[in-house]
């Protein structure tokens, strides 16, 4: 089928699938769950990188352990604001108490509105993942610099509160 | 439970252990002890300490060094994401033994207590059978090969400083050629300038010998960043002319510095002091790299470095030499 065929099939089933599901409603649900997956798996890659740091240092300092797993968190947050975007749009679309149908267009805002948690936390988690890592160096030799240490990892952390900021505005401002 | 081998992770371990190092401080007090005995007990202070308390006199110091430097090798081992580069570090030692077990078996074939090292990959005892047999095949290739050469040459004419030679240029020839596979460009560097430094100090000697360059040329390894013309140039010119050439390189300081002692005191100590704090200063300069390979072999050559410097000052409190004879013989310290 050409692509033009694709749309025009879509748009006929536009209001309901098979499965009692609207395009819209598709769309919406794959926003939220973009949103969850790639903010999470950023959170991964940021938490384990910076963790082996940490197990690195604790296995040579044990009573450095509260100190370096405060730096191997941070990348964790990520994670945490993918849920959030993802958490409201699935408010939005009333998921938990029988859907409320949305329009394609709509469905696709939410989506989109995903989008800047979705890539933002993925790659900032994964460099604050790195910039934790080289912070727990710093723990390693002066622990009692831990101020300056959580400093560079809370920089990268901006970007994606950032991100989070836009994702939440455009979500909330789309009317459902 | 064995640890992840990840960079990460022995990075950080390392970093830890980089603050347990002696500091210059330390040395300082060593240095200015009354005694050995005294020496020793600021040895106590630190991380040696469970080390300093198995002594049972101050004249068995080496066993203590050889004890921390094994533990050193089994921590390279246990935390290296790469064992292929760490261990081309350790390959010196594995070349020290080929070379006095080659010696050993084609001059003088006495069976006395050989100055074997017990850091390198490969165990003494396979090198030992492999010297012995060198179709034996319990080498890896880059070993086995320049043995079976050395034992083809030596049939005809036992030439020590050949042996040296061929064992040096095999071994560098194997490093580059890991590095280049591994296209670690850290390790690619170090081992450059070494190998620089390391033909800088043969020319040195060739012309202290008042050779030509066909005596030089037979020394040199490859693999260096100095041509060749620049050391068939530098044979024949004065010093003076030859520091005037090296100052645009990066051993310019090495060479005036080196040079200059040596032609006060005769002798190329200065300039071997100051080609290892040239390489130590490299590694310094890059071991804040906290997901590479520099920081866990800045640690080892600081260690390597540290045991060196305890060796000079407990040799020279045993002998009662004066701090100032002492210090001058000592290296910078890592930290």
């Amino acid at each position: 089928m050409e692509l033009g065929q694709i749309f025009a099939v879509l748009g006929t089933a536009a209001s309901t699938t098979e499965t009692g599901l609207s395009l819209g409603q598709i769309y919406a649900i794959l926003g939220a769950a973009t949103a969850v997956v790639l903010a999470g798996l950023g959170s991964v890659f940021g938490v384990a990188i910076a963790g082996q740091s940490a197990a690195g240092v604790v296995t040579e300092d044990p009573d450095k352990f509260g100190q370096v797993l405060l730096l191997q968190a941070l990348p964790g947050t990520q994670g945490i604001y993918g849920l959030l975007i993802g958490f409201i749009i699935m408010n939005k679309l009333n998921i938990f108490g029988g859907m409320i149908d949305v329009s394609p267009e709509t469905g696709l805002l939410l989506f989109v509105s995903a989008l800047p948690i979705a890539i933002v936390g993925l790659i900032s988690a994964i460099y604050q993942g790195r910039t934790s890592a080289a912070a727990i160096g710093i723990i390693a030799k002066r622990p009692e610099e831990l101020g300056k240490a959580i400093t560079f990892p809370v920089v990268v952390e901006t970007y994606a509160v950032l991100a989070l900021l836009a994702s939440f505005l455009m979500v909330n401002g789309i009317p459902v | 439970m064995m640890p992840q081998p990840s960079y990460e992770y022995g990075v950080a371990r390392v970093r830890v252990l980089e603050t347990r190092l002696l500091t210059r401080e330390r040395i300082e007090r060593m240095v200015d002890a009354e005694s050995a005995e005294e020496a020793l007990k600021v040895l106590s202070e630190t991380s040696y300490a469970p080390l300093v308390a198995e002594l049972g006199s101050p004249y068995e110091y080496d066993e203590l060094l050889s004890k921390e430097m094994k533990r050193v090798r089994d921590f390279i081992d246990e935390i290296s994401p790469d064992p292929a580069i760490t261990d081309l570090f350790f390959l010196k030692y594995d070349f020290h033994n080929l070379k006095v077990l080659l010696k050993h078996r084609y001059l003088s074939g006495q069976d006395d207590e050989l100055p074997l090292a017990q850091m390198g990959t490969i165990p003494v005892e396979v090198l030992r059978k492999a010297v012995e047999d060198p179709d034996s095949g319990i080498l890896p290739p880059f070993m086995a090969d320049v043995v079976k050469d050395i034992d083809e040459i030596c049939v005809l004419k036992v030439d020590p400083q050949r042996i040296d030679t061929m064992l040096d240029r095999a071994m560098y020839d194997h490093i580059f050629e890991v590095c280049r596979r591994k296209r670690n460009s850290f390790a690619l560097r170090y081992f450059q300038m070494q190998v620089d430094l390391l033909n800088l100090r043969s020319l040195l000697r060739a012309k202290r010998l008042g050779q030509g360059f066909d005596f030089l040329k037979e020394m040199l390894i490859p693999h260096g960043s100095l041509s060749v013309s620049f050391y068939s140039r530098a044979i024949e010119q004065p010093y003076e002319q030859l520091i005037k050439e090296v100052e645009s390189t990066p051993y310019g300081k090495v060479v005036a510095e080196g040079v200059q002692d040596f032609l006060r005191g005769g002798t190329l100590t200065a300039f071997e002091r100051l080609m290892d704090d040239y390489l130590l200063n490299y590694v310094k300069s890059v071991r804040y790299n906290p997901f590479g390979i520099e920081a866990i072999v800045g640690y080892l050559l600081a260690k390597e470095n540290e045991i060196k410097l305890i060796r000079i000052i407990m040799v020279g409190k045993i002998n009662d030499l004066p701090a100032e004879k002492i210090r001058e013989r000592l290296r910078d310290v890592y930290v």
